[in-house]
């Protein structure tokens, strides 16, 4: 009975669970059951989820997240045809695409630098209490403030004021950066090496800020231009 | 009738949350608008306090949730104003004993009874805010010009907008104009900027309010006091009127001119 709406299926980058035909409540209760029929195989799994249709808020994906993660399983992406149900996922720093093999093929012949070349796009201000975690680049149009984290593989670049916390290249990629247009965080940090302390400056220009010798230097926009190499 | 129902949250304890939501249900009460107040803090119930109308409890919230009186027998009617009314809420339960749904078929039976329903959401981000935040068609958040507060606020715009109740509505309140002055304040500006949602009302530091609310008279009573005028003026905005912003820097004898202006 419980197949008819939830299948499993093994893929290259872990389990992907088919939801179809139900409410997003009893899903995630069947799924969690079924996980617990037989906790030993799904331990350490990673589930890709494709919820079909079904339009569901940050508040219960990220419970479902919670409840999965208890058990320790990661849930990294989610699969919809929900617009919201994709900002949601983008918000909770989840995945959206499986990212097939081909694709990733295709990438390399690009001289791709690090897997996971897109981005996350966030189109919003990032308010305290939001903690976005992702191996991709990041890139918020609006406001990061403070309280609000943002933890990427790659670059973060804000066009708004960033105030929040931040930790560019945290999968060990010293080349990241970060850029805002007023770069003024409460924690910096690239590649797990973090800042002095950032004061507010009375000249709001963009800035951005990159490891040079194991510590992190922060240029205006204008200095920048004088040497692009460091782009 | 169908009311529109206004909840008063704030994260942060200890704003004015429970002063604003007494405050503006007088002044829309005084302009002859029907208007019933939800206290949403069960276990720590205060809103009846603030009203002055402890006395005379006997049903409460979770009376009606649980059937054991009518709506009718919940809502208190204040004595001063005649479209005034009050659902108190349980002082021996705790947040659990009501959900969600529960404020919702409660508010859409209320609808039809009110013009305005208040609701007075508790201090935190948990189940009792989730249940004063689920039926309301407009949510206003009361914050201080204090980083803390502020931070507090932001976190709850954020959850008001991932509940897809937004976008909230800002009120200040204790503004100190002298410590902005000094440069010792976050002034209205600064909170505004960095928590970007639309202001509806500054409420000024006034020694009345603390008076009025320990007397259960509240100060949107006293068409003099400054705090007075502007909760009466967010009554105003919030039914849609135009209204400047008060010159928080004026002398007193101003605003009572600017108050008998309006």
């Amino acid at each position: 009975m419980a197949e008819n709406f939830i299948q499993f299926k093994g893929i290259s980058q872990g389990l992907l669970v088919t939801i179809s035909d139900t409410t997003w409540k009893k899903a995630s209760e069947l799924l969690i059951s079924k996980i617990d029929e037989s906790p030993d195989f799904f331990k350490g799994a990673r589930i890709a989820l494709d919820i079909g249709e079904l339009s569901i808020k940050s508040l219960e994906l990220s419970k479902l997240r919670d409840l999965l993660s208890k058990r320790e399983i990661t849930l990294w992406a989610i699969l919809s045809q929900s617009e919201t149900t994709l900002q949601t996922a983008r918000l909770l720093g989840l995945s959206v695409e499986l990212g097939t093999k081909t694709q990733r093929g295709k990438e390399k012949t690009d001289n791709s630098i690090f897997e996971g070349e897109s981005a996350v796009w966030i189109e919003k201000n990032l308010r305290a209490g939001y903690k976005i975690e992702t191996k991709c680049h990041v890139v918020v149009v609006g406001d990061v403030n403070p309280g609000a984290e943002i933890i990427s593989g790659g670059n973060i670049m804000v066009l708004g004021r960033m105030s929040g916390s931040v930790h560019a290249g945290a999968d060990g990629n010293s080349s990241a950066k970060v850029m805002a247009l007023v770069l003024e965080p409460t924690n910096l940090m690239i590649n797990q090496i973090s800042a002095a302390p950032i004061e507010k400056k009375k000249k709001k220009q963009p800035e951005i800020a990159r490891l040079q010798n194991n510590e992190i230097i922060i240029e205006g926009w204008e200095n920048l231009r004088n040497h692009r190499g460091v782009l | 009738m169908s009311a529109t129902v206004v909840t008063i949250t704030s994260g942060k304890g200890g704003v004015g949350k429970t002063t604003t939501t007494a405050n503006l249900a007088v002044a829309l009460a005084n302009t002859g608008q029907k208007v019933c107040c939800i206290d949403g803090d069960i276990g720590l119930r205060n809103l009846d306090v603030v009203l002055g109308l402890e006395n005379r409890i006997v049903y409460d919230l979770v009376d009606v949730i649980e059937g054991r009186c009518r709506l009718r027998q919940a809502m208190i009617k204040d004595k001063r104003l005649e479209e005034l009314y009050l659902i108190p809420a349980a002082q021996t339960r705790d947040k659990s004993a009501v959900s969600p749904s529960d404020m919702v078929k409660l508010c859409n039976e209320l609808k039809e009874e009110v013009d305005w329903i208040l609701i007075d959401s508790p201090a935190g981000i948990e189940r009792g805010f989730r249940n004063t935040i689920a039926p309301a068609d407009e949510v206003l958040v009361v914050t201080n010009p204090e980083v803390s507060a502020v931070r507090d606020a932001d976190r709850i715009i954020g959850l008001i907008e991932a509940e897809e109740k937004g976008p909230a509505k800002l009120i200040i309140n204790r503004v100190n104009q002298n410590l902005i002055k000094r440069g010792d304040m976050l002034s209205a500006d600064d909170v505004v900027e960095l928590l970007a949602i639309k202001l509806i009302g500054i409420i000024p530091d006034d020694d009345n309010v603390i008076i009025s609310t320990n007397r259960g008279q509240p100060v949107a009573f006293e068409p003099k006091s400054k705090a007075g005028i502007a909760f009466n003026n967010i009554a105003s905005r919030l039914k849609g009127n135009d209204v400047p912003f008060l010159d928080l820097d004026a002398k007193d004898d101003l605003f009572s001119r600017l108050f008998r202006a309006n």
